[in-house]
């Protein structure tokens, strides 16, 4: 039997047994239903807000953002469940067990991404009955560009979870995993927010200090464009609306190669650390 | 089936094992023997590739573990000292999981065997987060040998189980020994080590000081051995007798009971008895004290004795 023989049989196996232990499980349901209810509630709010301030509803994605928000928390989610992934397993000792039989780095890491990427597929199945149910009750449209980001929220997934498993490999504990995964995807999105509102500033009114400010933050955003998982997926979507399938196709293959890099280096992180507890 | 060739392990200035050279034939039952610390799991570890070692070799079936990862560890079983299992899977799932990982044929022929070998099938359904440590640790063996291995390694298989379960898992090694299947064993009931294994290796504070069959163990660690003879009816003047033999260090006992010590360099009941028939005795019955592992154990690890000479080789 050759050597990928094997370790396509040892990335089947583990990744089915950690589905199949997800999907019974209660805690992807309770988080699906939790980023449902704080979506729905963010949609009204927001058509609500519209409504009394200018007197009439007029969103251009009045379903599509609200459902992209769910893939991006979701995806977030499915992330930090890779951040545990390997820390929690090694903590428990089940890790070194596996490794007594026919399982190796590489197939252990493959199988912790290929779990998590198909219960990615089955949020986004969930996600799509639900707001297709809230399409159909509202009346409510979804635009021309849903499916370009829907395919785009794939790799979104992938960047994330890659992401999630590179941290888990290198942290010692449990805890140290699920910290700095939040820390560093909060320090993304607030960063991200930040770049954004302040490039929008229009030139001519900057005081020096807004000069300097954005000059620092838009040269750390040129690093923070290659290590955050959510800048692949941004610029996917600047792309989408733009209509530039080029810059499309380029930001699918980037979070392909980000994936592959961040799972190579989990691999090889793994290998040095160990299995032992 | 074993081998290591100058196997070290260095963590920082802590030396766990050191130039370590042990050698398990195919069909052996070997039992590791060591003090907490002393390196045991460590050397385990080194021979399934969990921990790299500072220096040395490790082989395996005669390969290097990097030239067939997959091949040897498909041959191989393992059981660890404490067991780490997926408590939210019954024990038929946990066994169909790692079936599954081995590729074995008829999955669930295998674990109705395995189950029904170690006496869980009445448990099968149930949860292992609610299973004993006594049954986790069968589990755990049924696991180690699901995949039919050549060879099993076993750390500490018998610390949590009661006497019967005890007796169960001793009675399923020898049987499976029998079939030709080979085990390494690291234990501290030195009593089961005793019983099990063909030959022992000693390791004291990172080095392999003994390693060798029980008996030979024994005669090398002693220098005299006591003898307990019951005759019929006393015999005039045996003590002087007795204690004319070239072998004999000292006889007690004037009425039908005598202690004879003699050197150990080997077993001299014939002779004894030969002595007692020439002075007119019969002799009902005769016993030779032998060293318990225990005491050879305690002797070799607290006196740190190497019975090794330099180049490994047993004295």
């Amino acid at each position: 039997m050759s050597v990928w023989s094997n370790r396509t049989n040892a990335i089947k196996v583990t990744a089915r047994r950690e589905l199949l232990s997800t999907l019974y499980g209660l805690g992807l349901y309770v988080v699906l239903f939790v980023i449902f209810l704080l979506t729905a509630y963010g949609s009204i709010r927001v058509s609500l807000l519209n409504v009394v301030n200018n007197g009439l509803e007029a969103l251009p994605n009045p379903i599509t953002s609200p459902f992209y928000l769910t893939v991006f928390l979701a995806a977030t989610y499915l992330g930090l469940c890779s951040a545990i992934a390997i820390s929690r397993e090694r903590e428990q000792g089940t890790l070194e067990v596996l490794f007594y039989g026919p399982v190796d780095s590489l197939s252990y890491v493959l199988g912790k991404y290929l779990q998590q990427v198909l219960t990615f597929f089955v949020v986004l199945a969930f996600s799509l009955v639900n707001f297709f149910l809230l399409s159909q009750l509202t009346n409510l449209g979804f635009s021309g560009n849903f499916f370009g980001l829907l395919i785009l929220s794939i790799f979104l997934a992938s960047c994330m979870i890659a992401f999630g498993i590179f941290l888990s490999a290198a942290a010692k504990r449990n805890i140290f995993a699920v910290v700095l995964f939040i820390s560093l995807v909060l320090f993304f999105v607030i960063f991200w927010g930040a770049h954004s509102l302040i490039m929008a500033l229009p030139g001519k009114n900057l005081t020096t200090l807004l000069i300097y400010t954005r000059l620092i933050l838009d040269n750390v955003n040129i690093l923070i464009q290659w290590i955050s998982p959510l800048a692949y997926f941004v610029r996917g979507m600047v792309a989408v609306s733009q209509g530039n399938i080029g810059q499309y196709l380029l930001s699918i293959v980037s979070s392909l190669i980000y994936t592959t890099l961040l799972l190579g280096a989990a691999v090889i992180i793994f290998d040095r650390r160990g299995v032992k507890r | 089936m074993i081998r290591t060739e100058g196997l070290t392990k260095r963590f920082g200035q802590l030396t766990a094992v050191e130039d370590l050279n042990i050698h398990v034939e195919k069909g052996e039952i070997y039992g590791f023997l060591g003090p907490n610390g002393a390196g045991k799991t460590t050397t385990a570890m080194m021979l399934l590739g969990l921990l790299k070692p500072t220096a040395g070799s490790v082989y395996l079936f005669g390969k290097e573990l990097t030239s067939d990862y997959f091949g040897i560890k498909r041959r191989v079983g393992v059981l660890s000292e404490f067991q780490y299992l997926y408590e939210d899977m019954t024990a038929y799932e946990y066994l169909r999981f790692f079936g599954q990982l081995y590729q074995i044929d008829d999955i669930d022929q295998r674990i109705t065997n395995m189950l029904g070998l170690f006496n869980l099938d009445h448990r099968k359904h149930e949860l292992l987060g609610g299973y004993s440590k006594g049954m986790k640790q069968k589990l755990g063996l049924a696991r180690a040998m699901l995949h039919d291995p050549d060879l099993v390694i076993l750390d500490e298989p018998v610390s949590s189980l009661d006497p019967y379960g005890i007796k169960e898992v001793r009675d399923i090694i020898m049987d499976e020994n029998q079939k030709g299947r080979t085990f390494f064993i690291s234990s501290h009931i030195l009593s089961e080590i005793e019983r099990t294994c063909d030959r022992i290796g000693i390791l004291n504070k990172g080095r392999l000081v003994a390693e060798d069959t029980m008996s030979n163990l024994r005669r090398r660690l002693t220098e005299e051995t006591e003898i307990s003879i019951e005759l019929e009816n006393p015999v005039a003047e045996l003590n002087m007798t007795l204690s004319a033999l070239p072998f004999v260090i000292e006889v007690q006992g004037s009425g039908p009971d005598y202690t004879v010590r003699t050197k150990a360099d080997k077993d001299y009941r014939a002779e004894i008895s030969r002595a007692i028939a020439g002075a007119g005795g019969v002799t009902v019955s005769m016993r030779r004290h032998e060293m318990t592992l225990e005491e050879a154990f305690v002797t070799i690890t607290e006196k740190n004795i190497t019975l090794l000479t330099k180049e490994g080789a047993t004295v």
